[in-house]
């Protein structure tokens, strides 16, 4: 303990003079990864307030104590906002883990029957409703490549290359 | 004057090994996962203890330095908010023998740009205790962010007679930095790195911010291998770190290398969205001519900083200038922030904006307020050296952009080409008028 108590005490000494923390941007970001089995492997980063408020007003749920909501709810909220389809068909998403890192929700999902993102058409509209200045992102590793792109509220689909 | 006779004895000793003196111990380090989860723990028992006893000022202080650490790792500008309150909290139950709150207090004001907030909160803590090397360094730091270099210059030359500590050392490097020491202030942040690297109760992420600094210094003056080495080390240290991946990018544009920004950028965002490498990442795309994406990182700025109100972001705003974008809009804001921030980038900030419109006279009265600490910094050289340039001031251009180039000829693709533009025609009048 005394270490730790040690390195708290530094902390308060060791700020970062330039902490960039003065222009905070409203951010969920969705990575997509498409394995050689055909799975397609979905992580979404959101911060836990504005995610939970979201999830909770779109599919009218209580929000649990510290931010959490129901797995349920996540799911029937995220695949309504992000949304993905391949060849012309909606992929459905399954939820498979939902933890915490701090103020941090982290989300896993996957699909399966997904060989390719190519000329997949993407939508990333989570917490769009909350705040104006969202900005989404959206990578997506398939094919041997990565493709990363943005969305803010005046995008509505997009096409991966 | 020991902070600097410490640190000068140190790196006479390592300038010949500038990047391999930051080796990571080979010990393999907890990883993230494992650290943040000690840290919420941390979070947690102290929120637990306050529920109990909500009048312990002591619990309070720490759960604000707590919260403080989190910010940093996580980016979450909620943790900054909630580190002030708890401070706030602490400071109101007592005062007496709690004066290190003050210093948490100070950083979570100046990590929110709230810098009166800030010196308030840093004069306490030097009221209690003048002669801390760290609080007048703490207060000196203030004081530089506002602009109030003499101010900060008495604070410093206090800070300066202890030795150097971790404390002191990377704001000692700051005020060199920007009062036109850059050698000094290399040398400090070597010396910091030093320091860090020979504690064992650093977080990976203060550990990288310290590379991170010094890589800084060495990019400055246009060292980008050893600055890149020092990056790398940094991310070795805490991988995935938004900063020092923004900062290889950073190093990547000045080199034209357009597909190392993006993908260094594109990581760098993952974390933490940042109006910088947003603009980098334009610039890359743009270089590369793939305008669709461009516009999707333009509409993004667009949609997000430029609608938040307060002050703009100094690396958002020359990038806007550069692309002559809202000019009257940064203008406004950058002048707003001036009445009570009177630093050197805020006047080069409204310089270059007053340039790109063609009010070079006034720009020339910013650019002269910009330039007067002597900062060694070839973006301001650049800037001033242009601006003397439409104004037909030859001698001063010529000597602004011979000096940015001298200390850094990649400085900015656009930049230096620009400069070496400029000095060229310059150079042919010269020639065209001579006897």
């Amino acid at each position: 303990m005394p270490a730790r108590l040690l390195a708290l005490v530094l902390a308060l000494a060791l700020a970062p003079i330039h902490a960039a923390r003065a222009h905070p941007l409203h951010t969920a970001v969705a990575e997509f990864r498409v394995a050689a089995d055909g799975t397609l492997y979905l992580k979404v980063r959101a911060f836990s307030d504005d995610f939970s408020a979201a999830v909770s007003k779109a599919t009218r749920t209580a929000v649990l104590a510290d931010y959490r909501v129901s797995d349920d709810a996540v799911l029937r909220y995220v695949s309504n906002a992000l949304r993905v389809e391949v060849a012309g068909r909606r992929v459905a998403l399954a939820l498979t883990a939902q933890r915490r890192d701090g103020d941090v929700t982290w989300l896993e999902l996957r699909a399966v029957g997904v060989r390719s993102l190519k000329g997949a058409i993407v939508r990333n509209v989570l917490l769009m409703e909350m705040h104006a200045d969202q900005v989404n992102i959206v990578k997506a590793q398939y094919d041997g490549r990565a493709f990363t792109t943005l969305f803010s509220r005046a995008d509505s689909l997009k096409t991966l290359p | 004057m020991a902070a600097i006779v410490l640190a000068g004895a140190y790196a006479a000793r390592g300038t010949a090994e500038p990047a391999s003196a930051y080796e990571v111990p080979s010990s393999p380090p907890p990883s993230a996962t494992e650290l943040a989860t000690v840290r919420d723990a941390d979070i947690a028992l102290f929120e637990r203890r306050l529920t109990e006893d909500p009048e312990s000022a002591t619990d309070r202080s720490r759960l604000a330095a707590l919260y403080l650490r989190r910010a940093r790792e996580t980016g979450s500008s909620l943790d900054v908010e909630r580190a002030t309150k708890e401070a706030r909290a602490s400071l109101a139950l007592r005062e007496g023998r709690n004066e290190a709150t003050f210093g948490v207090l100070a950083s979570a004001l100046l990590a929110q740009h709230d810098f009166i907030g800030a010196l308030s909160a840093a004069r306490s803590l030097v009221a209690d205790d003048p002669k801390s090397a760290v609080n007048q360094s703490l207060l000196g730091e203030v004081y530089l962010e506002l602009g109030k270099y003499d101010e900060a210059a008495a604070a410093f030359t206090i800070a300066e007679q202890s030795p150097a500590t971790l404390g002191t050392a990377p704001r000692l490097a700051r005020w060199y930095e920007l009062t036109g020491r850059l050698d000094q202030a290399r040398t400090m942040s070597r010396y910091a790195v030093r320091l860090s690297v020979e504690r064992d109760d650093l977080s990976p992420e203060q550990r990288a911010w310290f590379l991170m600094r010094a890589g800084d210094m060495e990019a400055k003056r246009g060292a980008a291998t050893i600055a890149d080495s020092l990056y790398r080390t940094g991310l070795a240290v805490h991988p995935e770190d938004y900063r020092l991946l923004a900062a290889r990018a950073r190093l990547g544009a000045a080199a034209g290398r357009w597909r190392d920004v993006i993908a260094l950028g594109e990581s760098a965002i993952t974390t933490q969205v940042e109006p910088g490498t947003l603009g980098l990442l334009r610039d890359a795309y743009l270089a590369l001519g793939d305008s669709a994406q461009a516009n999707s990182y333009a509409q993004a700025m667009a949609a997000s900083a430029l609608t938040q109100p307060g002050p703009i972001h100094r690396a958002w705003g020359l990038h806007l200038v550069d692309h002559h974008e809202r000019l009257g809009d940064v203008l406004a804001r950058v002048r707003r922030e001036l009445v009570s921030r009177k630093d050197v980038y805020g006047y080069d900030l409204e310089g270059w904006t007053l340039h790109a419109m063609g009010r070079d006279t006034e720009a020339w009265s910013s650019m002269t307020r910009a330039v007067a600490q002597r900062t060694e910094d070839p973006t301001l050289w650049y800037h001033a050296g242009v601006v003397a340039a439409a104004l037909h001031k030859d001698d001063i251009a010529r000597d602004f952009l011979t000096r940015a180039l001298a200390l850094n000829p990649r400085f900015s693709v656009r930049g230096a080409a620009e400069a070496r533009a400029i000095l060229a025609r310059l150079s042919v009048a010269t020639t065209n008028v001579a006897p």
